[in-house]
């Protein structure tokens, strides 16, 4: 059975190899250049200090990932010439001048292991390695090209800072560190993936964010057993608690503030170098129905929003499933005028309700599909015909009827209005599944869906807090607090209590209100 | 893995025992293939007066000739009548649905209209299918055909330039005006058919012909028309008041909503009032455990909406003698349909209803007598009116040139 599918007997697939561990190679220029040999881009020389050449070391670098100019004027400048060196003999006496910053760049590090060292020269610091005394220097000079800081192209606000993450985390690390300022802002790097060796960093505020939960998120970024972190599946796939469910229970965000924003509620982020976007933890339900603008905006005006949204996604859910069932099981539950336009529109059509609809969500899958594939000035044309000439074809050539349209293109717009593209997709799946049993049923089939995704949903925890909170498994609190509607933020005074939180205050209490 | 078969097994479940014993899964029909069935006439049979015949109203679409960009896939809308007489009510629907390219549905009936015969005959083996039947709707209204069977009625009035059931509509909504209800539904109706001690009301429809001077010729159309209540005792129809008489019965169940009062003024010319708001109290006068009578006590109040006079009306005598009159012309109508309802002996202006309300336990002592008790239980009327207001003016219109002059 193991052979037929091609694993070994521990269950591993053959292709797979171990890693060595370098754990016996000592730090030598020697090692080094035999470690990273055959790759044109890493960069490996001998230097003498001060021109002795009874002082000899190697210098290591990955080309395209160090700005050379500061690697000369601050590294390799001084190091030749500084007046210092030149009266020390000894090697460890060497590295002790370094470290007390004869040499004119801050960003410095003394390793003894090889390991540690190849791990810095391949994220971008040069390396001087001593032979004799098995160690090395490495300076973090990172100058390889990256993106500026741009708007976000799907969270995007009229009033609110315009700044996004980008691909590099000390980039991103900064953003967070300009908007908190507060020591307690805690960044826990760790490296993630076998060949990628990606940095991800944890980010918490102590003493508000749960201990438990900070713990938990690390322990399941450790657990993460992965050839590279490229994707952001990477890491949402494995940290989850129902990998089956197609609901996300990470927020992502590319905003900062947003970000930040998080953290101070209580929750838990993640910083992924080379991705954009940066993940929240724990999401709930209720997070994916608010989107950045409503806390820009007047809180009557955010509130109502809200609420439409979750209109929406009731609409967007059922919508087609109850037509089905009114206009094939349960035709008297229409009014009478309605049924008869209804029955006027649908006169000469061939194809059964249920078809219909399946045709038509199945055609705009296929166009939204098609959207993002096509470049751009195909795509506006490619969009005109689809919706316009198809559509209008097909309902003259009696193939659809006209209040499908209606009801499938609200539908879609509905499933759009959501903030977050994952919940989305999502509810887009579900809705197949609705209209299916709807076909079959009608309304009890639609009932059934809905309490099949009542209870898989009630079934989710992420992080030890519940999907549905605070609708759900809260006693009642906080269901008055950003949920349906958007409170005014003078009155929202306490943390979610479904975080448990160590602060559970947002304000200083202690504050008197006349200062 | 656990909730997935969990969840999977619930629905399947749920699918295979939802009651559905004729098929696995519940019958589909598009909604394109059926006949929506809009109004329903019942008669005694034509052909064999033990049948039952039944006539249905609904709309045929057809789809018109392609006359250019405009018209094509336009669909025409005609009324289908179908007739149909069969010894069960049953029998005759099953029929139907081979009548037509369409199944006929139920689930869209608005009006039940009952032809008299059949409704003096017993109005029960009628409407037995109707209420029994899960797909037809026991919201619907039930009008008695007064002067002509169901099946002309509905065949004549079709010939009109109205679409009955939008007429109908229309005479439900707007006969709260003329004092009438807006519609009996026959869930009501059936809740008063099956009290033991009251009799049941409904309202009757006729047709009439009226001359139409805008049409283009010269022939009288005929028109559906509001023709008072029946009153039925022991499930067949026994007696009727007119339209005249309507609004006593209202007054006497409470269910007036406005009305218009033509009263004359001490000067000789009409003056028109119109009844806002009004109450009526009914409950049995009892003195020392025994049941002497019942009382009526009526409170309503009017505006003043017409005057025809030019001399002002609004001084104290002439408001009190219109007040007067008033009350006058609506107590004369209550004790009409009062002598109607005792001489009948058929207890359809409700006072069983109400002594019950107020005097529950007597009432369980007198009930099994209450039809030998209602025909000469005295029952006193007192109304007591009152004129609100005048609306925009107060004096008379003319009242200018009088002064003027």
């Amino acid at each position: 059975m193991l052979k037929f599918w091609k694993r070994n007997s521990k269950g591993k697939p053959y292709l797979y190899e171990e890693k060595p561990e370098n754990k016996d190679v000592s730090l030598t220029g020697k090692n080094i250049s035999t470690l990273l040999s055959d790759s044109d881009d890493i960069i490996i020389r001998q230097l003498y200090i001060n021109g002795n050449e009874e002082l000899a070391i190697t210098f290591c670098y990955v080309d395209g990932l160090i700005n050379k100019k500061t690697a000369s004027d601050d590294v390799l400048k001084p190091l030749l010439q500084e007046a210092a060196l030149s009266k020390v003999q000894d090697s460890r006496d060497i590295i002790n001048l370094i470290e007390h910053g004869s040499l004119y760049y801050t960003s410095q590090a003394t390793r003894d292991n090889i390991n540690d060292t190849i791990k810095d020269v391949l994220d971008g610091s040069v390396a001087l390695i001593f032979d004799d005394i098995k160690q090395a220097v490495t300076f973090d000079i990172k100058g390889f090209e990256k993106r500026t800081i741009q708007e976000t192209t799907g969270e995007n606000v009229i009033k609110g800072s315009k700044d996004a993450f980008i691909e590099v985390m000390s980039v991103n690390t900064s953003l967070v560190r300009r908007k908190i300022r507060t020591q307690n802002l805690k960044i826990k790097q760790m490296s993630i993936g076998q060949e990628t060796i990606t940095p991800v960093s944890v980010v918490y505020i102590d003493g508000i964010a749960n201990s438990n939960l900070v713990d938990e998120v690390n322990k399941r970024l450790q657990a993460i057993n992965i050839d590279g972190v490229l994707r952001s599946s990477a890491i949402e796939e494995f940290i989850v608690d129902n990998k089956l469910s197609a609901f996300p229970q990470v927020m992502y965000t590319e905003r900062p503030d947003n970000f930040c924003s998080n953290l101070l509620e209580g929750r838990v982020g993640i910083l992924i170098d080379g991705l954009p976007v940066s993940y929240i933890v724990p999401g709930s339900l209720n997070q994916f129905l608010h989107a950045p603008e409503d806390y820009s905006s007047n809180f009557l005006v955010a509130s109502s929003i809200t609420f439409i949204r979750f209109v929406s996604v009731i609409t967007t859910l059922i919508l087609p499933g109850f037509y089905i069932s009114v206009t094939t099981f349960h035709q008297e539950m229409i009014p009478t005028e309605l049924a008869m336009s209804i029955i006027i529109s649908k006169e000469g059509v061939p194809l059964p309700t249920y078809i219909e609809i399946i045709i038509m969500l199945l055609a705009f899958e296929v166009l939204l599909e098609a959207g993002l594939r096509m470049p751009k000035p195909i795509g506006q044309a490619v969009s005109i015909v689809g919706a316009v000439v198809v559509g209008q074809s097909a309902v003259e050539a009696k193939l659809i009827s006209p209040v499908v349209v209606i009801v499938v293109s609200f539908t879609v717009i509905s499933g759009f209005s959501m903030p977050n593209q994952d919940f989305s997709n999502a509810l887009r799946l579900w809705r197949f599944i609705m209209t299916a049993l709807s076909s079959f049923t009608g309304l009890f089939g639609l009932s059934l869906g809905f309490i099949a995704l009542l209870l898989h949903l009630a079934s989710i925890e992420t992080f030890g807090v519940p999907y549905l909170s605070p609708f759900a498994a809260n006693e009642g609190d906080d269901i008055e607090v950003d949920s349906l509607f958007r409170m005014p933020v003078w009155l929202v005074k306490k943390r979610p209590r479904n975080l448990k939180t160590i602060n559970k205050v947002k304000e200083n209490s202690n504050v008197s209100k006349d200062k | 893995m656990k909730k997935v078969s969990l969840l999977v097994s619930f629905l399947i479940i749920g699918l295979l025992f939802n009651g559905c014993s004729m098929a696995l899964l519940p019958e589909r029909i598009e909604i394109n293939k059926l006949n929506l069935i809009r109004i329903v006439g019942i008669d005694k049979g034509i052909k064999n007066p033990d049948d039952i015949c039944i006539t249905i109203l609904t709309k045929k679409i057809q789809q018109q000739q392609s006359g250019g960009s405009e018209n094509s896939g336009q669909k025409a809308e005609q009324p289908l009548i179908l007739t149909n007489e069969a010894p069960t009510l049953m029998k005759a629907d099953r029929e139907f649905q081979t009548y037509s390219d369409k199944r006929m549905f139920w689930g869209h009936v608005e009006y039940l209209l009952v032809g008299e015969e059949a409704a003096k005959e017993g109005i029960a083996k009628y409407i037995d299918y109707f209420v029994r039947d899960t797909s037809f709707r026991i919201k619907a209204n039930i009008y008695i055909i007064k002067g002509t069977t169901a099946k002309d009625f509905i065949s004549q009035s079709s010939m009109g330039e109205y679409y009955l059931p939008d007429r109908l509509e229309a005479l439900n909504k707007n006969s709260k005006l003329l004092t009438g209800w807006q519609g009996l539904e026959l869930l009501e109706f059936l809740q008063w058919l099956n009290n033991k001690y009251s009799s049941a009301v409904a309202p009757a429809l006729c047709l009439k012909e009226i001359e139409n001077p805008i049409s283009e010729d010269d022939k009288p159309s005929i028109d559906v028309r509001l023709d008072g209540y029946v009153i039925f005792k022991n499930l067949k129809l026994v007696t009727e008041i007119n339209l005249k008489q309507e609004r006593g019965e209202n007054f006497l169940l409470n269910k007036v909503v406005t009305s218009a009062i033509q009263i004359t003024d001490p000067s000789g010319k009409m003056v028109a009032m119109d009844i806002i708001d009004n109450k009526t109290d009914t409950s049995p006068v009892i003195k020392n455990g025994k049941l002497k009578g019942m009382t009526v006590k009526v409170e309503f109040s009017s505006n003043i909406n017409e005057v025809h006079s030019t001399s002002d009306i609004f001084d104290e005598s002439t408001l009190k003698y219109l007040n007067d009159e008033q009350s006058k012309i609506i107590k004369n109508e209550i004790e009409a349909v009062i002598k109607i309802a005792k001489d009948n002996n058929a207890d359809f202006i409700d006072m069983a209803g109400s002594f019950e309300m107020k005097r529950p336990t007597m009432w369980k002592k007198i009930k099994d007598k209450w039809d030998d008790i209602f025909p000469t239980i005295p029952i006193s009327v007192e109304v007591k009116s009152k004129i609100n207001r005048t609306y925009d003016i107060i004096k008379p219109n003319s009242r200018f040139w009088e002064e003027h002059k």
